[in-house]
């Protein structure tokens, strides 16, 4: 029992409100959501709609998905060879990547040209990052001092998936230092900054011109 | 009339729609240590929409060219209440866990403390205690010494608001000082710390917890 991080499917929910275009072959007149208007339908004219109602009327056959710009062979690949050069930071990518991808090669393969290589190129990014991630976690944690608190650690291009996929070690983790470091500084008198930044940090918590 | 009302998204936070506000309250109150204000506002426009639009779905349905845009219709209803569901089941979690915490906190704070909690939410809490507090009476507190049966402060469960948080600005914020460390915070990163020096960001709407 994860409570602390959503679960994949979700976060999968969540990202099924991008907007994806599609080439329907029906006419209806625009749908008013919360998210926007979005219409009208007009046979084989592209048009933007969410990720969720682009599969519902998929798995209807009323449409036929155009995956985004960023999932085709070359764009991918080329995202790849970065990721695998540059060691710490990632690539940029959309922000629901991962989920989209996925939804996409599991609802509408027909419409994806190279789906086997794009499959296996987003797999071998994904490894890739997710090992990036660790190792910049570890790296993180060597670099502190003996008794150093967890000081703040900063993400570029870092998807949602991702994050939650390693929140539970990393959260859980990081308070335990934090609770074990800061009941030393309860027992010894070389606690200076610690106990301080405990009690006010409110306070302390002031912008600086 | 609803496009002027909240017209395309957009990355700029000011043009966020209602939906986007949505997820926002579900997934900071999902990751914050502590129980954050009821988002009154935005639950009640989009309990608005959906039953403006449920009705509209009703009478609709019944005609057969309609039928199609009734069904969307309904898909997109169905995840609004999904969304309400998550967000006010994340808040009665946060109310079953720290009950008297957050009544003290209603009873000795601000008007900002007032609005923690909806209607019903206070309610519930009320009501809550009053079973809890009951039952330890009758199960353990009665038969023990009587300097042992209040329940003082420290037997209160309080949130841990040290806890570690991922979260992203709304916007450029610039220069913070957290724990003696100058943080630059900026819209295009997520950071990684703990949630106490920023929870008056969260709380304030600059910072959402991702």
């Amino acid at each position: 029992m994860e409570d602390i991080a959503l679960s994949p499917s979700q976060i999968e929910f969540i990202a099924e409100d991008t907007t994806i275009t599609v080439i329907p072959n029906f006419k209806m007149e625009s749908l008013i959501f919360l998210s926007g208007e979005y219409g009208p339908f007009v046979p084989s004219f592209p048009i933007d709609i969410p990720l969720w109602l682009a599969i519902s009327l998929k798995k209807k056959k009323k449409c036929t998905i155009t995956p985004p710009d960023w999932m085709t062979y070359n764009k991918l690949q080329s995202r790849y060879q970065e990721e695998n050069k540059i060691n710490d930071g990632f690539v940029e990518l959309p922000e629901n990547f991962i989920e989209i991808s996925i939804l996409l090669l599991t609802n509408c393969p027909d419409d994806i040209k190279d789906i086997n290589n794009i499959q296996r190129l987003i797999e071998n990014i994904l490894y890739r990052r997710e090992s990036k991630l660790k190792q910049s976690f570890s790296n993180h944690l060597k670099s502190l001092a003996d008794d150093e608190s967890l000081t703040t650690m900063e993400f570029k291009n870092f998807s949602m998936m991702e994050i939650n996929k390693v929140r539970p070690p990393f959260v859980s983790g990081a308070n335990k230092l934090y609770k074990i470091q800061n009941s030393d500084s309860g027992n010894n008198n070389n606690s200076q900054s610690q106990s301080a930044s405990n009690t006010s940090s409110r306070s302390l918590f002031s912008k600086k011109q | 009339m609803m496009n002027d009302e909240y017209g395309n998204s957009n990355n700029n936070y000011k043009e966020l729609t209602l939906l986007d506000k949505l997820k926002r309250a579900w997934i900071n109150e999902k990751y914050a240590p502590n129980l954050l204000i009821y988002e009154e506002d935005i639950i009640r426009d989009v309990m608005e929409k959906i039953e403006e639009k449920e009705s509209l779905c009703a009478s609709a349905i019944s005609n057969i060219n309609l039928q199609f845009t009734a069904n969307i219709y309904e898909m997109e209803i169905e995840r609004l209440k999904y969304i309400i569901k998550c967000y006010l089941v994340e808040r009665i979690k946060k109310i079953d866990k720290y009950y008297t915490s957050i009544l003290l906190q209603i009873e000795n704070g601000d008007e900002y403390d007032d609005k923690l909690l909806s209607e019903f939410e206070i309610n519930y809490c009320q009501k809550y205690k009053a079973l809890m507090d009951g039952y330890f009476k009758n199960t353990l507190l009665n038969s023990i010494p009587k300097d042992f049966q209040k329940m003082d402060s420290n037997a209160i469960n309080k949130p841990f608001l040290n806890t570690f948080v991922f979260c992203k600005p709304r916007e450029d914020l610039g220069d913070f000082l957290v724990d003696d460390e100058t943080i630059d915070f900026k819209k295009s990163s997520i950071y990684f710390l703990r949630y106490l020096p920023i929870k008056s960001l969260v709380e304030g709407g600059k910072m959402d917890l991702i």
